[in-house]
């Protein structure tokens, strides 16, 4: 009985137009813009219908989608809108490829699909205080499948090894060696500030011997976990270093250098590993010229 | 005469619950791919469940499960779930492989084993959907809790 009321019903709520029949001299993108209102639809009977190709003989009939059609055209609607009134790029690019998906799907009739994608699209860049997805990286090592995750967005995932789970949460990382619970990776000591000589700075000093020009010393804010600085000195358009040094103390003083202009960088080294190295900062070391003095006397 | 039709064809007063059970007839059903294979780039390679060769992926191609995928050094592809949208890229050098899946009504799961490499997954809906990868070392589950039943 059941079945039969069921079948009732969906005869009341079906589509009043089921199928359609070519007209003579009617091209499939002809019927399209006739039956869909839309001759880029063409396509997507040609899918339904498991055409080869656009032209068909007069008098087929053929066979036309259903409700789930508009739906699949209002999530698309609905995506590109959304799209088009996203505040930032956040999630664009993205959402722009499951459009792409989305579409892909709807020109081959699957129209379910299409609205999944769509939707899905939607959501990539729905306004803040939507759901925020979640994303993370998984990178297994070529050793023994050494694991790391690290979260960049959304709530907190779930990572379980030996019985032990640790939530991960957003700019966090975790590492699991096999047969190991998850641990936190050891955090490398922060970057060296360079605080001087100033940025820019001109350095005039006199000349020795050899014309080298010194002494000049660079300072750097300490920085928490460093056992030690690398301490990298090079000269303009040179890539080699005029000075390398390991100091443990946040200074150093160069030897005398010839004139011109230097970039230095530095890093903190410590037991969890090194720092990035710190923006080079420039100097220039120019000569300083002598001021004659001549006394009075005998000889002026 | 469309529900004239309808009715003669419809056992009236016989629900199908009330019939017998009959056995179910004997005919193989495909299962539902887990995933397609998209956005392809350098060398992606494919080795069905069922095979014992490796073949060179191709846009678009479904996944099922224990399916396996590899890339080499500097080539990539994303993983689309047909399921829940949730999206995974692979990153090169990489060998993944479509676990057993159980779905439950209302709450989509998906399963991917990552025996080598990288890769970078994201969960559409975390609140109603999930993640869970397995590598080596670890299990990584993103999204709602999963009850094991």
């Amino acid at each position: 009985m059941r079945t039969a009321l069921l079948l009732v019903a969906w005869l009341g709520l079906a589509p009043a137009q089921e199928s359609t029949v070519v007209g003579a001299n009617e091209s499939l993108r002809e019927v399209a813009e006739r039956v869909l209102g839309d001759a880029a639809a063409a396509a997507e009977l040609r899918a339904l219908n498991n055409l080869s190709s656009d032209s068909v003989a007069a008098g087929t009939r053929l066979r036309l989608p259903g409700q789930e059609r508009v739906l699949a055209l209002k999530a698309l609607e609905t995506a590109r809108t959304l799209m088009a009134q996203a505040r930032d790029d956040t999630g664009l690019r993205e959402a722009a490829a499951r459009l792409k998906v989305a579409e892909e799907h709807l020109r081959a009739a699957r129209y379910a699909q299409a609205s999944a994608a769509a939707n899905a699209a939607g959501a990539q860049v729905a306004a803040p205080g939507a759901p925020q997805s979640s994303a993370f990286t998984v990178q297994v090592h070529p050793d023994a499948g050494t694991t790391t995750v690290t979260v960049t967005r959304g709530p907190p995932v779930r990572v379980e090894a030996e019985g032990v789970t640790r939530p991960v949460g957003p700019g966090e990382t975790v590492s699991v060696e096999k047969g190991h619970p998850p641990t936190v990776p050891p955090v490398p000591p922060g970057v060296p500030h360079p605080e001087q000589p100033e940025a820019g700075a001109v350095l005039k000093r006199r000349a020795d011997a050899k014309g080298r020009l010194g002494p000049v010393k660079l300072v750097w804010a300490a920085v928490s976990g460093a056992e030690r600085y690398e301490v990298e000195v090079l000269r303009e358009q040179q890539a080699t270093p005029v000075f390398t040094q390991a100091p443990t103390a946040p200074e150093v003083k160069l030897p005398p250098l010839p004139a011109g202009r230097y970039r230095w960088t530095v890093r903190a080294v410590g037991s969890a590993g090194r720092s990035e190295g710190s923006p080079p900062r420039w100097f220039e070391l120019a000569p300083d010229k002598l001021k004659l003095e001549v006394q009075k006397g005998q000889w002026q | 005469m469309l529900l004239a039709l309808a009715l003669t064809a419809s056992p009236l007063g016989c629900d199908s619950e009330d019939k017998p059970e009959s056995p179910a007839p004997a005919t193989a059903t495909l299962p539902a791919p887990r995933a397609h294979l998209r956005g392809l780039k350098g060398n992606v390679q494919i080795k069905r469940a069922t095979a014992d060769e490796w073949s060179t992926a191709s846009d678009g191609v479904p996944l099922y499960e224990n399916d396996k995928v590899r890339t080499e050094a500097g080539a990539g592809a994303d993983l689309v779930f047909a399921g829940n949208g949730s999206t995974v890229h692979l990153g090169g050098d990489s060998l993944i492989g479509i676990a057993e899946t159980r779905p439950r009504p209302g709450r989509p799961r998906t399963d991917l084993t990552v025996l080598r490499g990288r890769i970078d997954a994201e969960v559409e809906r975390p609140a109603t959907q999930s993640l869970s990868v397995t590598t080596p070392a670890a299990t990584i589950q993103a999204g709602r809790e999963i009850v094991f039943q």
